[in-house]
C-alpha cells in the first residue's frame, strides 16, 4: 500500500523575532497571488500532488515559536516524494530557507535536505482519503475521458437514442478511443480485495484489544465524567470577530481549505483519550470509509489531525501545551462544511475535539458538544487560522465528480449487465 | 417557551405570519437616516403604533406597515456598537460585503444599496388599492424627510397574483411554524420557531445569539429580513427554451410547443401551474396544483435519478426534500435546518407567454423583490443561495449551477436526465440578475419601542 496517497505534514520552526516571520509571510503572499506564474515557487511543478498548503502557525499567547506548516497529499512514500520534489520543484527552497536551522547547502545536498524535511514531518493522528488508491494521474485522465464522452453524447445524441444500451456503450467507447488515442480507457483492477484484507485485520485487532479495553473502560469512563463536569467551555454571547484575510481565503471555488489549531486540554488523560480516538478514526478511514463517505459526509477530499507536542524543555510550574492541528480539503462553502459536520458527524468530531480547550460542553465523550451548532461554529472560528497558500491538483472537481469520473472510465470498456448499463448511462 | 404565546403575537410583525397577500398593492421605501439620532428616534417612536403585529392583521384601518432596520440604521438611531456586534455576522457585514458568497454582481453598479447609497431603514406598505398605497407611501416619505432622512428609493410592486414573471406559480412551499400559524397544509413541514424567530429554540434546540441592550433582548420576536431586487429577463428565458424545442421537434410546431412547456418545467422543477414534476412528469395537470397536493411529494419515492424532476432544476435545489443524501429521514432533518419564509413581490408588467417564446423583449423592467425571513442568514438564505443553488457541484452535478438564479455570467450547462441518455443543453443565458439589496433586522414592536427610547 506504499504507492497509495500519503499525508505529509512538515512543521518547521521559525527563528524568533518579527523579521523571519515577515519575510516568510511576504514570500507566501507572492506565491499565493499568482500560483502558476510567480517567481518564487509554483506548486504546479510538484509531482503527483493532490492538494498542498502552507500555513503559518503562531501562538496567540506568544509562548511557543511560530512554525511553518506544509501539508501535502501525495502519491508514494514520503522520502521518495521529497526526493522527487527536490528534482522537479527545487524552488520550494525559497519557502523553507526562511525556517530555523535550514541546511546550509540546501537542496543541493539532496540526502541532507530530505533528512532535514523528514525530521520535521509529523505523523497524522488520523488521515482520511475520499478516493483511496486513485493517483492524481488517474484523476486527470478520467476527467478528460468523462468530458470526451459528454461532448460526444451532446453531438450524437439523436443517433445514440435509437440504439440498444449495450450498443450505445460500445459506440461511446469506440468513438472516444478513436478521437482521443492519448487517453487511458482500460478498466483498472478493483480494489475490493485490498479493503477486505484490511477489514479482516482490523476485526482481528479489535478481538485482541477488546478484553483489555473492557477492563479499562469503567475507570476511564468515571474519570471522563468527572472531567466533563468541571471542564470549562467558552460561552459565546457575541459572534467571534473573523480575520478578514481568513474570510477572504475561503468560499473561493469548488474546493476549499480549513486550517485549525487548538490547545489540547492539559494532563495525560485527555492526551491519551485523544490519541485513542484519533487511532480509531484512522483505522476506520483506512479500512471502512474508503468510498468517499466519512460517516455520511461526502464532501471531504482529504482531512487529517496532527498532534503537535510541546517540545520546550520542562520547567517546574509550566504545563506543557500540546496542540491539535486539523487540515481539511473539502467541497463547497465553510457554512455547508460545518453544517455537514454537525448534522452528520457530530459524534466523531465531539469525541476528538472535546479533548481540546474551550470546546462546547460534552457528555459521555460523544454527546452534545458539536451539536451545539452555533457555539461549535463560533469555537471553530475562534481557532481557525489563515492558510497563506492553498493549491489543488484537480481544481473544479468535487469528491463525487472524481469518483464518478473513475467509475465511468472503469466501466467504459467492460461487459455490463442490463441494470449496470442503465446505471452507467445515467452517470454520463 | 419553545413557541410564541398569545401575547407574543401582539409583538411580532405581521409579515412573519403572512405575506399580506390580501393586500395586493405593495410599496417599499428605502432611506438613509439623518445625522441627528434624536430626530430619527422621534420618527421611529411616532411610527411604532402604526406597525402591524400579527394580531393587527384583522384591523379595519386601510393599509399595513412593516419596518426593518439595517445595522447602519441601528447605528444612526444611536444603538451602541457593542450591541450591534451581537447581530448575526452577515447582517453586521451587510449584503454588499457578502458579494462573493452570494455570487453577486459588483455593488458599484447596484440600483439599491451598494454604491447607490446606504440603506438604513426599509418601510414596507401593503394596501388594498393603488390610491391607498400612494397615500401611505407619501406619508412615510414625508415623515422620513421631516426627520432629516434621505429617501433612496421607492419601489412599487406589481399587483400580487399567483404567478411570478416567468409564468410559474410561486411561493408554494413554505415551512410551517407551530404556535404562529394555524394547521399546516399537506406537505408543509413544521420547523422549530427559532429557525425564523429570535428568542426561541432553533432546530438544534439552542437559542441563537441575539442583540441584548441593557438586559433587554432586542432580538426576541424579531428576525432577519433579506431584500433583493432581482431583474428577470423573461424573453431570454423562454426564447432560448423555444429555440431548443424547435430544433428538437424538427419542424413539428405542436411538438415544439409541448417541448417548450416541458423544458421550461424541467429547468424550474415545476409546471407553470405549480404541479410538481415528481407527481405528473409528462403533462401540466392542474389537478396536482391544488393546495392539498402541490406539496405532497418527495423525490426518492418516484424520482431518485431526476428522470422526472432534474437534479439541476431550481425547485429541487432550493428544497431538496428527502433527496439531499443519506436516508430520507436524515435528508429531511438536514434540509429543514435550511428553511426560510418567502415574502417576495413582483415588479413591472408581465410579458405575455406568447411574446416571450418569440424571444423579443419589450424593454420593460420587470422582476422580483425577493424577500425572505430567517433567524440565521448564513444558515438560511446564504446557504440556499451558495451551497444549493449556485453550487456547480450540487448533489454530484458536474459544473452545473442553478439555471435560473445561479448563472450570473451566463453560458452554463444544464442536464435533463432521460433514458437511454440524458439531454444536456449548453449556453443557458442569464435570466436573473441581482440589482441590489440589503440585509435588515426585522425587530419586534417592543424592540422598536426600546430602540426609539434611546440610550
Amino acid at each position: 500500500m506504499l504507492d497509495a496517497t500519503q499525508a505529509l505534514t512538515v512543521l518547521a520552526e521559525l527563528d524568533p523575532g518579527p523579521t523571519p516571520r515577515a519575510l516568510l509571510e511576504h514570500r507566501l503572499a507572492e506565491i499565493s497571488d499568482d500560483l502558476a506564474g510567480n517567481r518564487l515557487f509554483r506548486p504546479g511543478e510538484l509531482p503527483d500532488t493532490h492538494f498542498m498548503r502552507f500555513a503559518i502557525i503562531d501562538d496567540p499567547r506568544g509562548e511557543l515559536p511560530s512554525m511553518l506548516a506544509w501539508e501535502t497529499n501525495h502519491d508514494g512514500r514520503a522520502a521518495d516524494y521529497l526526493a522527487a520534489v527536490a528534482r522537479a520543484a527545487p524552488s520550494i527552497e525559497t519557502v523553507f530557507e526562511c525556517c530555523a536551522g535550514y541546511p546550509s547547502r540546501g537542496i543541493l545536498d539532496l540526502d541532507d535536505w530530505v533528512a532535514w524535511m523528514m525530521a520535521r514531518s509529523y505523523p497524522a493522528g488520523a488521515f482520511y482519503i475520499a478516493y483511496r488508491g486513485v493517483p492524481r494521474s488517474m484523476i486527470l485522465n478520467d476527467r478528460l475521458v468523462h468530458e470526451a464522452i459528454r461532448d460526444m453524447i451532446d453531438h450524437d445524441r439523436a443517433v445514440l437514442c435509437d440504439l440498444p444500451r449495450c450498443e450505445i456503450q460500445r459506440q461511446i467507447c469506440a468513438r472516444v478511443a478513436e478521437r482521443h488515442p492519448d487517453l487511458e480507457l482500460s478498466p483498472t483492477g478493483d480494489e475490493e480485495a485490498r479493503w477486505l484484507i484490511g477489514k479482516i485485520l482490523a476485526l482481528l485487532a479489535l478481538v485482541v484489544v477488546l478484553p483489555f479495553a473492557l477492563v479499562l473502560a469503567l475507570p476511564w469512563y468515571l474519570v471522563l465524567r468527572r472531567k466533563e463536569s468541571t471542564d470549562i467551555s467558552t460561552a459565546y454571547i457575541r459572534p467571534v470577530a473573523i480575520d478578514p484575510a481568513v474570510r477572504d481565503a475561503e468560499d473561493r471555488a469548488t474546493q476549499n481549505q480549513l486550517t485549525h489549531v487548538v490547545d489540547i486540554k492539559p494532563g495525560r488523560f485527555r492526551f491519551a483519550t485523544l490519541w485513542l480516538v484519533l487511532k480509531a478514526i484512522d483505522i476506520t478511514a483506512q479500512v471502512y470509509s474508503v468510498r468517499g463517505d466519512l460517516g455520511g459526509i461526502t464532501t471531504i477530499h482529504f482531512a487529517r489531525w496532527v498532534i503537535l507536542r510541546d517540545r520546550r524543555a520542562r520547567q517546574p510550574g509550566v504545563r506543557a501545551r500540546h496542540r491539535l492541528l486539523f487540515f481539511s480539503n473539502y467541497d463547497g462553502s465553510w457554512e455547508s462544511y460545518l453544517g455537514e459536520f454537525i448534522d452528520r458527524a457530530a459524534y466523531g468530531l465531539t469525541a476528538v475535539w472535546s479533548n481540546t480547550v474551550g470546546f462546547p460542553a460534552t457528555e459521555h465523550l460523544v454527546c452534545r458538544g458539536a451539536r451545539d451548532e452555533e457555539a461549535f461554529k463560533q469555537w471553530t472560528r475562534e481557532h481557525q487560522i489563515m492558510t497563506q497558500v492553498f493549491w489543488t491538483g484537480a481544481p473544479g472537481s468535487t469528491v463525487q465528480n472524481i469518483r464518478d469520473d473513475v467509475f465511468i472510465r472503469q466501466q467504459l470498456d467492460r461487459g455490463l449487465a442490463d441494470h449496470e448499463l442503465t446505471a452507467w448511462l445515467r452517470k454520463l | 417557551m419553545s413557541v410564541p404565546q398569545a401575547a407574543d403575537l401582539d409583538d411580532i410583525q405581521g409579515l412573519i405570519y403572512t405575506g399580506w397577500n390580501d393586500h395586493p398593492y405593495a410599496g417599499f421605501v428605502f432611506a438613509t437616516l439623518g445625522g441627528d439620532a434624536r430626530a430619527s428616534r422621534a420618527w421611529l417612536k411616532a411610527l411604532q403604533p402604526a406597525i402591524s403585529s400579527v394580531t393587527h392583521r384583522r384591523a379595519k384601518a386601510p393599509g399595513r406597515i412593516q419596518v426593518a432596520i439595517s445595522r447602519w440604521g441601528l447605528t444612526a438611531l444611536g444603538v451602541p456598537d457593542d450591541v450591534i456586534e451581537m447581530l448575526a455576522p452577515e447582517a453586521h457585514a451587510g449584503m454588499a460585503a457578502r458579494r462573493r458568497t452570494l455570487g453577486d454582481t459588483d455593488p458599484a453598479g447596484w440600483q439599491l444599496g451598494g454604491s447607490a447609497g446606504r440603506l438604513d431603514v426599509l418601510v414596507m406598505v401593503y394596501a388594498h388599492d393603488p390610491a391607498c398605497r400612494a397615500r401611505r407611501l407619501a406619508e412615510q416619505r414625508d415623515s422620513l424627510v421631516a426627520a432629516g432622512a434621505t429617501v433612496r428609493s421607492e419601489e412599487l410592486g406589481w399587483p400580487q397574483g399567483p404567478r411570478e414573471h416567468f409564468g410559474f406559480a410561486d411561493g408554494l412551499s413554505q415551512p410551517y411554524l407551530p404556535g404562529l400559524h394555524a394547521e399546516p397544509r399537506r406537505g408543509e413541514d413544521p420547523i422549530a420557531a427559532g429557525e425564523i424567530l429570535l428568542g426561541y429554540p432553533n432546530a438544534y434546540d439552542q437559542h441563537p445569539i441575539t442583540p441584548i441592550w441593557n438586559d433587554v433582548d432586542l432580538g426576541r420576536n424579531g428576525t432577519y429580513l433579506v431584500f433583493r431586487k432581482l431583474a428577470q429577463d423573461v424573453a431570454a428565458f423562454w426564447g432560448w427554451i423555444a429555440g431548443h424545442a424547435r430544433k428538437l421537434a424538427n419542424g413539428d410546431a405542436t411538438l415544439a410547443a409541448q417541448l417548450t412547456d416541458l423544458i421550461g418545467a424541467k429547468l424550474m422543477g415545476r409546471w407553470r401551474s405549480g404541479a410538481p414534476l415528481a407527481l405528473t412528469p409528462d403533462i401540466d395537470d392542474p389537478a396536482y396544483a391544488t393546495p392539498d397536493r402541490v406539496n405532497a411529494f418527495k423525490y426518492l419515492d418516484y424520482d431518485p435519478a431526476g428522470l422526472r424532476c432534474p437534479i439541476a432544476s431550481h425547485v429541487r435545489r432550493a428544497n431538496p426534500r428527502d433527496a439531499r443524501g443519506g436516508s430520507a429521514r436524515d435528508s429531511e432533518t438536514v434540509v429543514n435546518r435550511h428553511r426560510i419564509l418567502r415574502r417576495g413581490r413582483s415588479f413591472g408588467a408581465p410579458l405575455p407567454y406568447e411574446t416571450a417564446i418569440t424571444g423579443r423583449d419589450d424593454g420593460v423592467s420587470r422582476g422580483l423583490y425577493f424577500v425572505c425571513l430567517q433567524s440565521s442568514i448564513a444558515r438560511g438564505f446564504e446557504f440556499i443561495q451558495q451551497s444549493w443553488l449556485a453550487n456547480p457541484g450540487f448533489a454530484g452535478l458536474h459544473v452545473e449551477p442553478d439555471p435560473i438564479v445561479g448563472n450570473p455570467a451566463g453560458a452554463c450547462h444544464v442536464t435533463i436526465p432521460a433514458e437511454p441518455v440524458r439531454l444536456r443543453l449548453a449556453n443557458v443565458p442569464t435570466v436573473v440578475t441581482n440589482l441590489g439589496g440589503e440585509y435588515f433586522f426585522l425587530p419586534s414592536l417592543a424592540a422598536i419601542a426600546r430602540i426609539a427610547a434611546g440610550p
